[in-house]
């Protein structure tokens, strides 16, 4: 709570990189959570799972680019910013938490927003089928719901890794003269 | 004792490739209570002095002591938790955070401190009070003036109670009358027992201090002793 308003300042300095990451983070776990649900309604075993989890391993590479661009470009606009909280005293592993938890509200948002989606869509996609199939309820398995947890923590933390070395080497004196790379 | 002590400080930076000596063994001393203004030409390493002295950057040689402390023996993470117990800064073009309002702004020093939220809440007010700005408490910077944003931070300054304050052309940006207003506060932070140092090009600034530093190939002359 002591960091809230640092946080919620980071997330509207650039409101348009965090819903960028918002909106791709939620766009790929709908697509995540509908091709899962879906496999699991479909016969053939363990195949149709696994070719589930190869689309969705495919969409988490590509919204891990996309989101390691918005942190890494909200990063490098703020770096005066993060000289301002060095000059003040804040130790980097901090700013490095600042910026992983402004990330991390965005990817968990999008991630959970997603599978919600997922839920609500299920029942109109399922009723387009020719043979009208009743959606199980949750369509998404709680187990699902679990690993996306882990999944945004981890598309988190990848996409924050890059920007968090420039972070680390950011030289104060030079980011406040106007001068730092 | 001395607030700051410079001794046989060397610091060279790399410009295009080549080195350029901004400090060439500048040795000095500050006293505490002191009201020092630093004058010279642009890259007689003024700015240079200030980053020194509060932390931000480290020296090639010699020694920077702040009240007792040598900082070269500080890792990062340390000098950073010195720093925010240590130093206030107060700069040109006032680097506050454009997202937070005045008080949040003065509040972010104390966010290190432990103390509970309300009580760092009511020391913000406080030191926005002692400016001159009590109602202007949840402005955001843009909606003040250039006047404004610069009480604001050496609110920011001061609310953590440290007793060093390192300005870098604190007026650079202000009309006249706005100045006097920011050197009068400077002033008054001194009286409370702070120390001071100033860097500026305005001689009419550096008329407020209580000694002058005139620095000219990366060393320090002093040519206004204490009245």
């Amino acid at each position: 709570m002591r960091y809230f308003p640092l946080i919620r300042a980071g997330l509207g300095c650039r409101p348009l990189n965090a819903s960028l990451t918002f909106v791709s983070v939620t766009i790929a776990f709908l697509l995540a959570g509908l091709a899962i649900g879906f496999a699991r309604l479909l016969p053939g075993g363990n195949t149709p799972m696994m070719a589930a989890g190869g689309v969705v391993a495919l969409g988490f590479a590509m919204i891990l680019f996309l989101t390691g661009n918005a942190v890494a470009q909200t990063v490098r606009l703020r770096l005066k910013e993060f000289a301002i909280l060095k000059s003040l005293g804040f130790p980097t592993r901090l700013i490095l938490a600042l910026v992983f938890a402004e990330t991390a509200a965005a990817c968990l948002a999008g991630a959970f927003a997603g599978l919600l989606l997922a839920e609500a869509l299920a029942a109109p996609f399922l009723s387009l089928l020719p043979h009208a199939i009743a959606a199980p309820r949750p369509f998404v398995p709680p187990l699902v719901y679990a690993l996306s947890l882990a999944a945004a923590v981890a598309l988190t933390a990848i996409s924050t890794m890059i920007p968090a070395l420039r972070i680390a080497r950011l030289d104060a004196a030079a980011a406040l003269r106007g001068s730092a790379a | 004792m001395s607030a700051i002590q410079f001794c046989n400080v060397i610091k060279r930076y790399r410009r295009a490739g080549h080195m350029v000596s901004v400090l060439e063994r500048a040795s000095f001393d500050v006293p505490q209570g002191a009201f020092v203004a630093l004058t010279g030409p642009s890259g007689a390493g003024k700015t240079t002095i200030l980053n020194l002295a509060g932390g931000l950057d480290r020296c090639d040689s010699g020694s920077v002591t702040v009240a007792g402390q040598a900082l070269d023996a500080l890792s990062p993470e340390r000098l950073a938790v010195w720093r925010s117990r240590h130093v206030g800064f107060v700069f040109q073009s006032y680097n506050l955070l454009p997202m937070l309002t005045a008080v949040e702004n003065v509040e972010l020093p104390l966010l290190l401190l432990p103390g509970r939220t309300k009580d760092r809440r009511t020391r913000a007010c406080a030191a926005l009070a002692s400016v001159g700005l009590a109602d202007r408490a949840n402005h955001r910077p843009a909606e003040l003036s250039g006047g404004q944003q610069q009480r604001v931070a050496i609110a920011r300054a001061i609310v953590g109670e440290a007793p060093l304050l390192l300005c870098d052309e604190p007026t650079g940006d202000l009309d006249r009358e706005a100045a006097d207003g920011i050197l009068a506060l400077l002033q008054a932070a001194n009286g409370q027992g702070r120390t001071i140092v100033m860097v500026t090009h305005d001689p009419r600034a550096a008329a407020w201090a209580n000694q002058v530093l005139h620095f000219e190939n990366g060393n320090p002359h002093l040519v206004q002793a204490p009245a």
